[in-house]
């Protein structure tokens, strides 16, 4: 036995770095002896060298610009400023408030202490807009025109990954206070980094806190601490008790289940379970995102399918979870795109002297070079779709009669690529190296060699074709003004009608779908809106139901895509150029003014 | 102890696990081998959308060339009459009303700039008429259907994959793709249009030839790098570069040797013809001519021997060694200077070619070979092969070639192999020369237009200014010379280069005519002022600017470029016509009889001189077909 373990031990540290880049394996190495192999404790402070894993990299670049570099020694200092302690909360909203204050001066002083506040409040200001008046509506225009540029809200999301890598103490609480001031479902990406954030820099004598805060008046508070809860501190709870934490908010049980799955727990398999069955969308459409990451599994289960279609994942679910042993290991799963909040966009332009398609990171600033980058400008995409699990990427473009369609490494190795075939709708790519291609009404199945190996016939034209996940496929029919998920077989999975005209389409991993319709055109002359574009960009419920919010660019004939930042704005792509919005609608930055073909955040 | 046991439980479970997934990961991220890159040219069915778009255009040109050319033309010529008299009657009135007629004027003229093409409007397809009918289901779950077989029109596609190549052998490659490690394709070599170690569409890393010593160059097209080893009778023996391998080059077949980087100035340029005579410039300065001979002494010596001199001198002082055409006439000049100069045969120089009173070889007949399926084998880092018959084995590849059936060239030493079509040779490179071209537009937007359509290892880029030894090499190896748009040109510009980096170099003048003597092609876009005059000047005019139509068309000679473009082709803001006159031959021409023509050949030497009047800063599916055709036309391509 001894020796087995021995070879064991052995074999790990030699062939660790032949098998993997050392990425993965990094956080599975072994070190020491046989003490390392124990559970870990809970964390404290000390764990510096996870910060080591994560170097800065050029996404961190706006900590940089903002004088927040994690690598200084000051970096928790510096950080400060940026999250709202209760009272200075508390402040700004009276000083919003004050925006429409009867006293003149009142006003005035309001706006210049609104200008200095260092955390990022745009989002609060922006929600304040919503319902103001004419007056106050224009000072907070112009606070926000000094305010935006500074993209703190940016920076804001970028501490919170280092947050979570640098399990800072007494740095939990303060998170739970600054993610009250935002929405939910408009910054959900944010909020899943604030959730880990403060589980990881949370410790033993936080409990109270986070207890409390389960009772707080803002749902982004209480799901937080829901989650931390879940995370952290659950096993010393007695599990009657934690009926009672929850209570019936569904929302909750949630939160402290994403707790659950982020720290490996097996046992929330059921919770999750049950919470498929929920009345309510976002509640079951996560569970079914936990579940799947958590066992690595896909059973076609979608909160927004029709009942009976989710009744039959649910039972398949069931058969699996059922089929589970006891002591069964599973990996930690996190939600939320970019697990300390590293993206990177690429932004597909017409050929020019800088090529088809250039790196951005998500706050604006144009990378360098990237090897995927490159590699598909020769494309010249309008449709760009990744496969995370093959790790491999599809791009597609060129026109009507010379399209090309090419598939890529992450790294950006080309190793597929078809020319000659007119791909106008999307493309992208099945197990066993098929491709789908949308050309007209027709989805094409192509084998390896090109040829046509079967299509799936459409009721009317497609746009944005891409995959969604296993079996899942997204696309939108301009002519018939509907959304509709496919399966692997051309099976109409889920539909959703009433749109105008949608030409381009996206679901978030929030289940949300964004989505590029002709805006609708005042019926009287006097309400038209001067310069007002013809298309717009509408974030939607996952069922396509409910329009969330809505972007008009002004003086735009042409949307060609949008792609959600992970600090919640949008980028547009049009004719004129690459802009981003606040969820409010509010123009935060012209990135580019060339004309967008397509545009992808990962 | 029992703690320890339990630990020692958890460790070797937590190990095990480890292990396994360690395994897993490793076997899920190997990949296989990414070493080569095949394309595939096939032909599928046209889609529907395709058809329907394609119908709706042809309709919407049909209807348009329903009106009366003639009454269009009429009604043209009416409008701008009416035009030029207004503007007549306006002008005298133009200083005193000028001020009140600058607000609301419209603009009557635009301007002729450069628009950049908008991307995007996906709405730019037309419509099906009416609305579109839902099935109850939506998708149709029948996805296998295959389109029947028999479509009047089809679609070339070309696809090209990363793999790894298992075997080669009776026609077929075996081939592994990455994107399906699982599968194996076999595919008919004939289906393969080229087979590399790069991906399409990238370039191959600049060629780092400088250890390569050598060049051999042979009659079928091939190239040699290498060593020159010995010198027999019949053969020269080169040393492979890199593998050592020694190949048998049969005299008869080789056409020139040359060192990859001349040390005298005299092989920089072209050598003086001397029909019937090896002409060898040496390192040491001297050029001499004569008939090649192997040394009495060594082996690795040459002698040049002719009625006047002789000259011994080592191979590894050849800086240039040119064949002469084996149907070249013998010249009987040194006869004639022999008997003036009443020189003797002493027995140190050779006997002097006899007489050969064979009629002169007929330069204008066609000397294509006959068709053959040849493949193309480039070599890494330089020179290339045609073979006739090509397998792999393990890691050699086994060629038919060079007059022998058995050459054998290490894998790894190749770095692509492009296979021929049957019934015509395989294709070679085109030579795109923008050394004049404007880089960010017509000279890039060229080879943008065609890259998608030639393969990459096909099209050699260069921009070099004078015809240095670099552009020299590049045409030797080329049959096609496609010049894009010379907009940057300029005579004084052209003269500060040549002064400057062509100094022994030859004129652009004898560039040419050397190039279409050895049976190339050039194919020359849009030449207009300057950049005309130097066309004319080169001596391959002559051509002069005509008059412009409101499109052109293929005339009945044009079709035999096989293109596929129906109808009369709309002009573009950059269209340029010539005047049509001999000795072209009009192959596009200005729509309704005028004297213009857009597309122009004539036959030069042993090669063609073509001139098409697209600069390709706009580019359509009419010019990009044209373009091609001009490049394949008499290439076999």
């Amino acid at each position: 036995m001894g020796r087995f373990t021995l070879l064991n031990f052995v074999l790990v540290f030699w062939m660790s770095p032949l098998l993997s880049g050392g990425g993965v394996l990094c956080a599975l190495e072994l070190v020491g002896g046989v003490e390392a192999a124990a559970e870990p404790e809970s964390a404290g402070p000390g764990e510096e060298e996870k910060a080591e894993q994560w170097p800065l990299t050029a996404g961190d670049s706006i900590l940089v610009d903002l004088e927040m570099n994690p690598e200084d020694q000051d970096f928790e200092k510096k950080i400060t400023p940026l999250f709202l302690q209760s009272d200075e909360l508390e402040r700004v909203i009276r000083q919003i408030g004050d925006l429409d204050a009867e006293d003149f001066r009142k006003r005035n002083d309001a706006s210049r202490a609104l200008v200095m506040v260092a955390a990022p409040i745009e989002h609060l200001l922006g929600g304040a807009r919503r319902d103001a008046g004419a007056e106050m509506s224009r000072r907070i225009q112009g606070i926000l025109n000094v305010r935006i540029k500074q993209r703190r809200l940016d920076a804001l999301y970028h501490v919170a990954g280092r947050l979570s890598s640098r399990s800072l103490p007494g740095w939990g609480s303060r998170l739970g206070v600054m993610s009250s001031t935002f929405d939910p479902v408009s910054h959900w990406d944010l909020l899943r980094m604030f959730e880990i954030a403060a589980a990881e820099c949370s410790q033993q004598q936080d409990r109270e806190v986070f207890e409390k805060s389960l009772h707080s008046d803002y749902q982004s508070e209480r799901e937080l601490a829901a989650f931390v809860i879940g995370y952290r501190f659950l096993s010393g709870i007695e599990k009657s008790r934690v009926t009672d934490l929850v209570g019936d908010d569904e929302f909750l049980e949630l939160a402290m289940a994403r707790g659950r799955a982020a720290k490996g727990d097996a046992e929330v398999s059921k919770v999750l379970l049950q919470l498929l069955g929920s009345e309510n969308l976002r509640v079951r459409h996560e569970a079914g995102i936990l579940l799947r990451v958590l066992h690595d599994k896909d059973f076609g289960f979608a909160g927004y399918d029709r009942a009976g279609s989710r009744a039959e994942a649910v039972g398949r679910w069931q058969n699996y979870l059922g089929s589970l042993a006891d002591d069964v290991i599973l990996e930690e799963a996190r939600i939320g795109r970019g697990a300390r909040g590293e993206f990177m966009v690429l932004v597909a332009t017409p050929p020019g002297k800088d090529g088809a398609v250039t790196p951005w990171t998500t706050s604006g600033r144009k990378l360098s070079k990237s090897g995927l980058a490159a590699s598909m400008a020769s494309i010249r995409p309008d449709s760009i779709s990744f496969n995370d699990p093959a790790g491999l990427a599809v791009a597609s473009g060129g026109g009507h009669e010379a399209g090309r369609v090419a598939v890529f490494t992450n790294e950006g190795k080309e190793i597929w690529s078809a020319s000659g075939i007119p791909v106008e709708g999307g493309a992208a790519i099945m197990p066993g190296g098929r491709l789908l291609v949308a050309i007209g009404s027709e989805v094409e199945e192509l084998d390896i060699s090109g040829g046509r190996a079967g299509v799936w016939k459409m009721p009317s034209r497609i746009l944005s074709f891409k995959r969604l996940r296993e079996g899942r496929f997204l696309c939108a029919h301009p002519e018939a003004g509907s959304l509709a998920e496919y399966g692997s077989k051309g099976q109409l999975l889920w539909r959703v009608e009433g749109f105008d005209h949608p030409r381009w389409v996206e679901r978030l991993e929030s289940g949300n779908l964004l989505v590029v319709v002709d805006a609708e055109l005042a019926k009287e002359d006097s309400d038209r809106r001067p310069n007002a574009g013809k298309m717009r960009v509408i974030e939607t419920s996952p069922d396509g139901k409910v329009v969330l919010s809505s972007i008009h660019p002004k003086g735009v004939n042409v949307i060609s895509s949008a792609a959600r930042l992970p600090n919640g704005n949008t980028l547009v792509g049009t004719e004129k150029g690459l802009a981003e919005y606040t969820p409010e609608g509010y123009a935060v930055k012209v990135w580019l003014k060339n004309v967008i073909s397509t545009i992808h955040v990962r | 102890m029992c703690a320890r046991i339990q630990q020692l439980k958890r460790f070797s479970r937590a190990v095990t696990v480890t292990w396994s997934l360690m395994v897993f990961i490793g076997i899920s991220g190997a990949q296989p081998a990414m070493d080569w890159w095949i394309e595939l040219v096939a032909e599928r069915s046209l889609p529907e959308a395709v058809q329907e778009s394609r119908r709706k255009a042809a309709e919407k040109k049909t209807e348009k060339d329903d009106k009366d050319p003639k009454k269009e033309d009429e009604e043209i010529t009416a409008k701008l009459k009416g035009k030029v008299k207004e503007l007549l009657e306006v002008l005298p009135k133009l200083k005193l009303k000028d001020e009140q007629k600058k607000e609301g004027e419209p603009a009557s003229e635009k301007k002729p700039e450069k628009k950049v093409p908008v991307e995007g409007d996906k709405e730019e397809v037309e419509e099906v008429p009416g609305k579109p009918k839902e099935g109850p289901g939506g998708g149709n779950p029948a996805s296998n259907d295959k389109e029947p077989a028999g479509r009047e029109e089809q679609l070339s596609i070309t696809v090209a994959m990363a793999g790894e190549i298992l075997a080669m052998k009776n026609d077929h490659l075996i081939f592994r793709p990455v994107l399906n490690p699982g599968k194996e394709l076999k595919l008919p070599l004939r289906k393969i249009s080229s087979l590399s170690r790069h991906a399409p569409g990238k370039q191959p890393p600049e060629e780092n030839d400088k250890g390569l010593e050598f060049r051999v160059s042979l009659r079928d097209g091939s190239e040699i790098p290498g060593h020159l080893v010995r010198l027999g009778d019949k053969a020269i023996v080169v040393s492979f570069a890199g593998s050592g391998t020694e190949l048998s080059l049969p005299l008869t077949e080789v056409t020139r040797i040359e060192r990859s980087e001349p040390l005298s100035d005299a092989a920089k340029g072209i050598l003086p013809l001397v029909p019937g005579r090896h002409v060898a410039a040496l390192a040491t300065g001297e050029i001499v001519a004569g008939q090649l001979l192997p040394s009495v002494d060594s082996e690795r010596w040459l002698r040049i021997s002719s009625p006047i001199l002789s000259v011994e001198a080592p191979l590894s002082l050849i800086d240039l060694l040119v064949f002469p055409d084996p149907q070249a006439v013998v010249v009987d000049v040194e006869e004639l200077l022999a008997e003036d100069i009443k020189v003797e045969n002493d027995g140190n120089n050779g006997e002097p070619l006899p007489v050969d009173h064979v009629e002169d070889a007929d330069t204008g007949t066609d000397e294509e070979p006959e068709a053959a399926i040849l493949h193309l084998v480039s070599l890494a880092p330089a020179g290339m092969l045609w073979a006739k018959k090509i397998e792999v084995d393990g890691n050699n590849l086994l060629l038919s070639a060079l007059g022998s059936e058995r050459v054998v060239v290490p894998l790894e030493r190749v770095e692509s192999l492009s296979f021929g079509h049957e019934g015509l040779p395989a294709s070679a490179p085109v030579l795109v020369w923008g050394g004049y071209s404007d880089e960010d537009d017509e000279y890039r937007k060229t080879i943008d237009a065609i890259d998608n359509r030639i393969p990459a290892r096909k099209l050699i880029r260069s921009r070099s200014r004078v015809p240095d030894g670099d552009f020299m090499r590049h045409l030797r190896r080329s049959r096609v010379l496609l010049v894009p748009e010379m907009e940057a040109f300029k005579k004084s510009v052209l003269k500060d280069a040549m002064e400057k980096d062509g100094r022994g170099c030859p004129s652009w003048s004898e560039v040419f005519r050397d190039f279409l003597r050895r049976g190339g092609n050039i194919v020359f876009l849009s030449p207009t002022g300057e950049a005309l005059s130097f066309f004319n000047e080169c001596g391959l005019g002559p051509l002069r600017s005509g008059g412009s139509g409101t499109g052109w068309e293929f005339t009945a000679e044009g079709r035999k470029l096989g293109a596929k473009v129906e109808g009369v082709v709309s002009n573009v803001n950059s269209t340029h016509y010539y005047r049509q006159a001999q000795p072209w031959e009009i192959w596009g021409a200005a729509k309704g009889g005028g004297n213009g023509a857009v597309v122009m050949g004539r036959r030069m030497e042993r090669g063609w001189v073509m001139v098409y009047g697209a600069d390709f800063y706009n580019t359509n599916n009419a010019s990009t077909e044209t373009l091609l055709r001009l490049i394949q036309f008499r290439a076999g391509g």
